[in-house]
């Protein structure tokens, strides 16, 4: 019977160890790699540098309402449920959350003409990994009403 | 801007620490009751501010300017209660006051305790310093909708647009709400504060589920709980991310710590029960998974009890609970029904047959199981070294299970609880319109991350304590003793 509890109490003691070895090892483990993340800090975050860009680009627009938004000539997958096209969604989300409360919504061409300004981005979802710009036509019927040097162009349909 | 911030903090704390002790009259001075009513003070004050910040909107956005002003009334009229509350209220110890055994393995605990909590929050700030506006679902969700509710003045409504519908606008309000408040305090959009409220929700969790083990249970209790929790690196990296899954996971555990409590006090402290049934409102208030967890509480505490207890009991026990949850449903109804859009697990069913159809097809089920069985061992992206779920199969069937006839019930409850929320999960991705795969790939980790306090609650709540195992060890300990009250009698008698 002693040799019975003996047991229990050192298996119990095991089992204690290791719960909390196994807390501690998980937590540390975590702890050494988001150290690495230091070196981060001193650089601004990658979504305030992304919104910055707007920054100029909100004052040319209405307070409300709805907006076109393209980053490619193929403004529809930006609505498309395809994980292939992540990134780019990404960005266009990462646009809407900056002009917010203006709502954005691709330019696609069953919509544009309903719309009074669209946002062209020539990085093309690819600022955040440092790609090069390229050209995009606007929509028909649409005037550069300002081009804001980072990528950014505003269009505004042509009045009657 | 520091005075503001401040002040927005300490308003949030005394609307809930106010309601909390006219609810649950002191019990005694113990350090552990004291952390359950700020961690639960602070989760009511940042749910009813909330509310009546939506409640200021909705009536008239030039209101929200003057939003001091309703708060203000509300602090008044709960100072006013303060002083008329009349001190023979006050209840003897419910909880029973355990001997207070002291033993080497209680040391290691603190200084173990001690080391993961500092060590957690020097990485909870350096990841939300080097992502101050959250990961994805931080500021695509619940950032975003808070900006649309501070800057779109008599338009906030288009927050609820079905074009944002990747940001999922029928989700309720707590936490947009809650950041858009303090930005009307501070005068700014500072990322201090979802920064600040994602660290309150985290460590409360712990502070919350270490406390009231240790109060139900044993201070080494206690402290395992909060080990395990805080070596869950999945909850440290969502709640630095300003997810809303760790939000909901502490309204979760806020409800199910209230509920086990409940039978501890006196029968005429019917405010605990109506105080649950608001932290379930709050729940609900925050994620849409809130209502299953609803349903899911209202069967295990409520409807299945009936057959040991008598439907009588089961009907006043949840009228005291709809008392406290009814106000926050009605509010969550309104902007259900008025602004949201329907949820898109509803809009994208295409009709019925559609969803019978995956209802009937077994493959999903196996699909839905194996990922279940995958997520269980490795959703808290523990170190594969590390494996805490295995060690915690292990830690049970060593340690063995220890739970009093008095708590019999609510144990139940709470295991049947669990069951039927994660039967309810399963269930929802069975029926989803969405690609499966991906579905489980981005979600399933977040569900069980919701659950994963309330798990541990319970679970630490039916495995023996240290104590209890070291006098089983040594035989002084029967087998029907399992509080920490007659762990202390047995050690000083035995």
């Amino acid at each position: 019977m002693q040799g019975l509890n003996f047991d229990y109490v050192t298996r119990f003691w095991v089992g204690l160890i290791l719960a909390v070895v196994s807390a501690l090892l998980s937590n540390f483990f975590m702890f050494k790699s988001t150290l690495a993340l230091k070196s981060k800090l001193v650089r601004t975050d990658a979504i305030t540098t992304y919104e910055k860009r707007f920054e100029g680009l909100k004052l040319f627009l209405p307070p409300h309402g709805v907006v076109g938004y393209m980053s490619g000539s193929n403004p529809e997958i930006l609505d498309k449920f395809d994980v292939a096209y992540a990134q780019i969604q990404q960005e266009y989300r990462l646009a809407q959350y900056a002009v917010a409360p203006i709502i954005l919504r691709p330019a696609t061409d069953d919509v544009v003409q309903n719309l009074l300004f669209v946002i062209i981005d020539e990085y093309g979802g690819g600022f955040l990994d440092s790609q090069p710009p390229k050209k995009i036509a606007p929509p028909k019927n649409f005037i550069l009403l300002r081009g804001f040097g980072n990528g950014l162009l505003l269009y505004r349909r042509e009045l009657p | 801007m520091t005075f503001r911030f401040l002040l927005w903090g300490l308003i949030t704390l005394f609307i809930g620490y106010a309601l909390i002790s006219l609810i649950w009259p002191k019990q005694r001075a113990s350090l552990s009751e004291f952390w359950i009513r700020v961690c639960l003070a602070a989760g009511l004050g940042f749910g009813i501010s909330s509310c009546v910040f939506f409640i200021s909107l909705s009536l008239s956005p030039q209101l929200t300017t003057w939003l001091f002003l309703p708060e203000a009334i509300i602090v008044g009229a709960l100072l006013l209660l303060q002083l008329n509350k009349n001190s023979s209220r006050t209840v003897p110890q419910p909880f029973p006051a355990a001997g207070k055994p002291f033993h080497t393995w209680n040391a290691l605990l603190w200084i173990g305790f001690c080391a993961i909590l500092s060590s957690s929050i020097v990485i909870f700030l350096l990841l939300s310093l080097a992502s101050p506006h959250g990961g994805y679902d931080g500021w695509e969700i619940w950032n975003m909708r808070a900006r649309f509710l501070f800057r779109g003045g008599s338009q906030w409504t288009e927050a609820f647009s079905t074009l944002l519908y990747y940001s999922h606008p029928d989700y309720p309000l707590l936490l947009p709400a809650s950041i858009a408040r303090s930005w009307i305090y501070t005068g700014n959009e500072t990322q201090a504060t979802p920064l600040a409220i994602a660290m309150f929700f985290t460590f409360a969790t712990v502070a919350l589920l270490a406390a009231s083990l240790s109060l139900l249970r044993s201070t080494s209790q206690g402290l395992l709980a909060g080990l395990v929790l805080l070596g869950t690196p999945y909850f440290l990296r969502r709640g630095a991310n300003q997810y809303a899954d760790v939000p909901l996971g502490f309204y979760f555990l806020a409800a199910l710590v209230l509920l086990n409590c409940r039978k501890r006090l006196p029968e005429s402290n019917r405010g605990v029960l109506a105080l649950a049934g608001t932290m379930v409102g709050f729940s609900a208030w925050t994620k849409n998974e809130g209502l299953l967890f609803l349903g899911a509480i209202i069967l295990s505490f409520f409807i299945l009890p009936v057959r040991f207890k008598g439907w009588k009991h089961g009907l006043r026990q949840m009228t005291r609970f709809l008392l406290g949850l009814m106000p926050i449903l009605i509010l969550l109804g309104y902007f259900k029904t008025a602004l949201a859009p329907a949820s898109d697990l509803i809009s994208e069913q295409q009709g019925l047959w559609p969803a019978i159809e995956r209802l009937l097809t077994f493959s999903r089920y196996w699909e839905i199981s194996k990922a279940f069985l995958e997520q269980v061992f490795s959703f808290g992206l523990w170190h594969p070294y590390t494996s805490t779920p295995l060690v915690l199969a292990y830690y049970v069937l060593l340690a063995g299970k220890n739970v009093d006839d008095k708590e019999q019930s609510s144990i139940r409850s709470s295991v049947a609880l669990i069951g039927l929320m994660t039967l309810g999960y399963f269930f929802t991705y069975v029926l989803t319109p969405r690609p499966l795969k991906w579905h489980l790939d981005t979600s399933l980790n977040r569900l069980f991350l919701q659950l994963w306090p309330s798990f541990l609650f319970i679970y630490f709540l039916i495995v023996r304590t240290p104590e209890m195992a070291m006098l089983a060890g040594s035989g002084k300990l029967k087998p029907s003793l399992g509080t920490n009250f007659e762990v202390g009698q047995a050690q000083k008698y035995g």
